[in-house]
């Protein structure tokens, strides 16, 4: 498998595709989406697996979830697939989508094309921010093996949008439903 | 967060490259009248502040010193022993001996006092009768963008790390709560490429909202 980035850099290229094709007013709604799941998974992540953990423990008798010989990796799938589940509901569906349609023209174009970009950079980077949170366990699975290259380490891992957005997705996650509303 | 450049660079790119987009687009969009409207309150300003930053920090710590009391000693019937056992008297929220602190809210203020102007023209000011004035306005814009970083960066604390020391203190002191939450110190990499990453990500959903068009049925 090549560089990580490769493969980030492909996930947003897709994404911003689909945000071509789709509109920014849809994109907007699953941006919404995913800044809240971003704010359940920050702050009540950890709590949810405790109890799975604790509920786990009563057949296995020791800690699966937290001192397990695939507690990393049990750990990044659970953040990586609820992350996973709640996006493709918010694609799948348009019920948060955001009315009106783009602008014609190249600022509708760039609008939307700024809106896949965004969502790609969100989706992407919050996987990668989960791979990376518990040092790649997927290399258990013989996909991805550190280290990351230097442009990833200087660049790419302080941009991803969990440790930079953390602190603001209580006010990023009214600030779009109030803008939805607005709209 | 590492970077592979001193935050200082981040920091230069970021003021200047903001104040010059900005200052722009007021000249765009309210001509040279707008950029004059600009231009004066943030001047006046700036040299209130180089000439009364004493005077401002005693405002603020005597306010701090208000708020604190009202906090811990609103309710109590005994008042004044309240003031001496809860170290109201002597807190502060910015100590005039620390160059860092004094900086840090002079530049508060004058950034404030910066977007303050620019909202208020672009809400308030009235939009250029011709190309020319727009034009002159963007012209204007360019030159005040710079003047503005100039003023701008030397104000600036270029360090990787800024202890914000009111918050320890008052978790010291046992204060009331109005600071014990805040982070004792900030990453100035950090929090500068978040703010940039935030402003304009609010910008972009403000405008991609007023853009949009009704959906024809």
């Amino acid at each position: 498998m090549g560089p990580l980035e490769v493969l980030w850099a492909v996930l947003i290229g897709v994404f911003v595709v689909v945000g071509l094709v789709r509109g920014y007013p849809k994109e907007l709604g699953v941006t919404t989406t995913i800044l809240a799941a971003l704010l359940l998974l920050t702050k009540g992540g950890e709590s949810v697996l405790r109890v799975l953990d604790s509920s786990l423990a009563g057949y296995a008798h020791y800690s699966v979830v937290f001192e397990g010989q695939y507690s990393s990796l049990i750990q990044s799938l659970f953040y990586m697939l609820v992350f996973v589940a709640i996006v493709v509901i918010s694609y799948h569906g348009d019920t948060l989508a955001f009315t009106g349609t783009a602008p014609r023209g190249p600022v509708g174009l760039s609008f939307n094309l700024l809106s896949g970009l965004l969502n790609g950079y969100l989706i992407a980077g919050t996987l990668w921010h989960y791979l990376h949170a518990f040092d790649y366990p997927i290399q258990v699975l013989g996909l991805f093996r550190p280290p990351l290259t230097d442009f990833a380490q200087t660049y790419l891992v302080p941009l991803m949008p969990v440790t930079l957005l953390e602190p603001f997705l209580l006010f990023l996650v009214p600030f779009m439903i109030v803008m939805r509303v607005v709209r | 967060m590492r970077l592979p450049f001193e935050p200082a660079v981040l920091q230069y790119l970021i003021v200047i490259i903001t104040a010059l987009v900005a200052s722009t687009a007021v000249g765009l969009k309210r001509g040279w009248r707008g950029q004059l409207m600009v231009f004066v309150p943030i001047l006046a300003i700036w040299g209130l502040l180089g000439v009364r930053k004493e005077a401002l920090v005693a405002s603020v710590n005597t306010a701090y010193r208000g708020l604190l009391f009202f906090t811990a000693c609103g309710t109590q019937t005994d008042t004044g022993s309240c003031l001496e056992s809860s170290g109201v008297a002597a807190a502060m929220l910015v100590d005039p001996g620390n160059a860092d602190q004094t900086h840090l809210l002079l530049l508060v203020v004058f950034v404030t006092t910066i977007v303050l102007a620019f909202v208020l023209v672009m809400r308030l000011g009235r939009p250029p009768t011709s190309l020319l004035q727009r034009l002159m306005g963007a012209v204007l814009g360019v030159a005040n963008g710079f003047t503005l970083s100039y003023l701008l960066l030397p104000m600036l604390p270029y360090r990787q790390q800024i202890d914000l020391p009111f918050a320890s203190a008052a978790a010291e002191e046992e204060l009331p709560n109005i600071a014990q939450g805040l982070p004792i110190s900030f990453n100035v990499p950090q929090v500068s490429v978040a703010a940039v990453v935030l402003v304009s990500f609010v910008v972009f959903v403000i405008l991609a909202v007023r853009l949009a068009r009704p959906t024809e049925v």
